[in-house]
């Protein structure tokens, strides 16, 4: 019983949906989740993103796709993906069948259009919520510039709205000034949580040559190179919007988790820790869990943004 | 010629992340190549020729080194109820400048990942290795010896100090023959690896028999130029490719090498445009590369032999 009384409660609520932990696994860093099958405890988790799917199949962009930078890594994978057709049919059924945690799709378009009919096919999927891509950097097309555009964001997450009950999650660029009217539109169109940080745009130079690391010359920055600038995202916006924040950025340990909880995040998502590591995201879960425990926190949620400046007594 | 052999399903074996320990770790002598030896519990699989694992030494992350790291797995043997991967390493980055600098403890491996070479022919095997891509022919010649199979081991290198055949890896090769040579010729035979085949008769001989094989890792030069000698041949050519790789499982979609146009088809279902090394690979016909658009190959050219 005392065991019992001594649980945390660290569901999280984001719209209709009720996710069973803080921790989910960032788009892109899980494939479709079935890559591990059973060997990890995925149960622990509140959720696995799915990697972003687009209408047709994507080869992705040419190589190099990724460089090691210091703390960090930069992708440049251009959303290579199966295409909705073999996601819808074969891998959420497989997904859903065998992954015990919430399945979360997330979508690319080039348009508002392609988002709108990506939606409609995924409706009658098995899956608990979206995540709307509206920040990949590595992209000619429908990238984050193409969604930094707060009209264009508004307009277009009232059009997904409107097509269905399950959660929406936009997920936001960092690499635009005022990263909180982009948040506020989403909101204002009726998404139920933003998501933030996707990478940062940036590059890496192979002297020698003088020719760009990655094919596509730039790349977007991931790691815990980028932990600072996305704690201080993810804390501007949990102040300027009411809907939740699903916050990332470098999260390697439940230190990090915690650290994005108290500056304003609902949950957050592991995403480059899991190339290293595919158990890290179960770490960080077993980890908040145990400090939730340690510090007699009863409820997760009662954390969420109690960051403060320090100030003498 | 023989049908190229290229798995229909990328087939994933089993693979597991465990803790592990340096129980050598030390330079080759003569040479800037490293020889370490990491126990893991039996539970990790056994590697097959040409697998590989990824590595990440203790306080990787304290050094700001996030990614884990692919070697091929050069040799593997029980010892003490622990399973052994012989790995060979050079320092070329900050990786690998900290493995040099790591204790014994608190190594992490994801292994086996990958798909290895084919073991199954008729006639004799040719291996060529050039610098540290000698690594994975190591477990190959043991294995295909194990077979019955004659194999010849061509050991290539630009000098002494970047050679490392199976003996210096330790390998109680019984039956191999081996064959060397550097560019500087301070070791075996001066010249170019590929040279071998051309100006020892044997070599040539093994290459024209019935039902040969080749096997390559090295430079995407020295695999390019394999390739290119095994299709004029008809004999097939199998090579270890490398990319930039961040996760080993398939997963992140970084260490693509590109396709060729009109090449042999990728399973279905497969990215028409790019290999996936590590999960197609590292071990593929060498047709299924598109050498001339591939960046290291381009980069590592002077390395194919001239014809």
């Amino acid at each position: 019983m005392i065991a019992a009384a001594t649980m945390p409660d660290l569901t999280v609520r984001i719209g209709s949906l009720t996710l069973a932990g803080p921790v989910l696994v960032a788009s892109g860093t899980y494939g479709y989740g079935d890559e591990f099958g059973d060997r990890y405890a995925l149960a622990t988790l509140g959720g696995i993103v799915t990697k972003t799917v687009t209408l047709k199949p994507r080869a992705g962009n040419p190589p190099h796709r990724m460089v090691e930078t210091p703390s960090g890594m930069l992708n440049s994978i251009g959303l290579e993906n199966v295409g909705l057709k073999v996601f819808r049919e074969k891998k959420l059924p497989k997904l859903a069948a065998e992954v015990p945690t919430a399945i979360i799709a997330s979508i690319g378009g080039e348009t508002p259009g392609e988002l709108v009919r990506l939606m409609r096919a995924l409706e009658s999927a098995p899956c608990a919520a979206y995540e709307i891509n509206f920040s990949c950097p590595n992209v000619a097309k429908g990238g984050a510039r193409f969604w930094a555009d707060t009209r264009r964001l508004e307009s277009t997450t009232k059009k997904l709205r409107a097509l269905t009950a399950r959660p929406l999650i936009a997920k936001l660029t960092p690499n635009a000034t005022d990263p909180s009217a982009l948040a506020r539109a989403c909101e204002a169109g009726g998404a139920d949580a933003v998501s933030l940080v996707n990478t940062f745009v940036g590059t890496a130079i192979d002297l020698a040559t003088r020719t760009f690391v990655l094919g596509r010359a730039t790349g977007g920055l991931s790691g815990p190179a980028i932990k600072p600038l996305a704690l201080a995202q993810v804390h501007e916006v949990s102040g300027a919007v009411a809907i939740p924040v699903v916050g990332m950025g470098g999260i390697v340990t439940a230190t990090d988790a915690l650290e994005f909880i108290v500056a304003g995040a609902s949950c957050v998502q592991v995403g480059t820790a899991n190339f290293a590591r595919p158990d890290a995201p179960m770490r960080v879960a077993a980890g908040v869990a145990a400090w939730c425990r340690a510090q007699g926190v009863t409820r997760l949620s009662d954390l969420v943004r109690t960051v403060t400046t320090w100030s003498p007594a | 010629m023989t049908p190229v052999r290229f798995a229909p399903e990328a087939v994933r074996t089993p693979f597991v992340e465990a803790p592990a320990e340096a129980i050598a770790n030390a330079p080759l002598p003569g040479t800037r190549l490293w020889w370490l030896a990491l126990a893991v519990p039996t539970s990790v699989p056994a590697p097959a020729p040409g697998q590989f694992a990824m590595i990440t030494p203790p306080g990787a992350l304290t050094a700001g080194l996030v990614l884990a790291r692919p070697f091929s797995i050069a040799r593997t043997w029980e010892e003490g109820g622990r399973r052994i991967f012989g790995i060979l390493y050079t320092r070329v980055g900050r990786g690998t400048d900290l493995m040099t600098r790591s204790p014994r403890e608190g190594w992490a491996v994801l292994a086996p990942l990958g798909r290895g070479f084919p073991l199954e022919g008729k006639g004799p095997a040719i291996l060529v290795g050039g610098g540290r891509g000698t690594a994975p022919l190591v477990m190959l010649a043991e294995q295909l010896e194990a077979r019955g199979r004659t194999v010849h081991f061509l050991v290539g290198a630009r000098s002494r100090a970047d050679f490392a055949g199976p003996a210096e890896m330790g390998a109680p090769l019984i039956r191999t023959r081996v064959w060397e040579a550097t560019d500087d010729g301070s070791r075996g035979r001066r010249g170019r690896v590929l040279d071998l085949l051309a100006e020892e008769p044997e070599l040539g001989a093994a290459l024209t028999a019935n039902g040969t094989t080749l096997h390559a890792c090295g430079p995407h030069g020295l695999l390019a130029a394999v390739g290119n000698l095994g299709a004029a041949g008809g004999v097939p050519a199998y090579t270890s490719i490398e990319a930039h790789m961040a996760c080993g499982t398939g997963i992140c979609r970084s260490c693509v090498v590109p396709r060729p146009a009109g090449g042999p088809k990728p399973r279905p279902g497969a990215n028409p445009d790019y290999l996936i090394a590590c999960l197609e690979g590292p071990v593929v016909p060498a047709e299924c590369v598109e050498w001339a658009r591939d960046r290291e190959a381009v980069a590592s050219g002077s390395l194919v032999a001239e014809s």
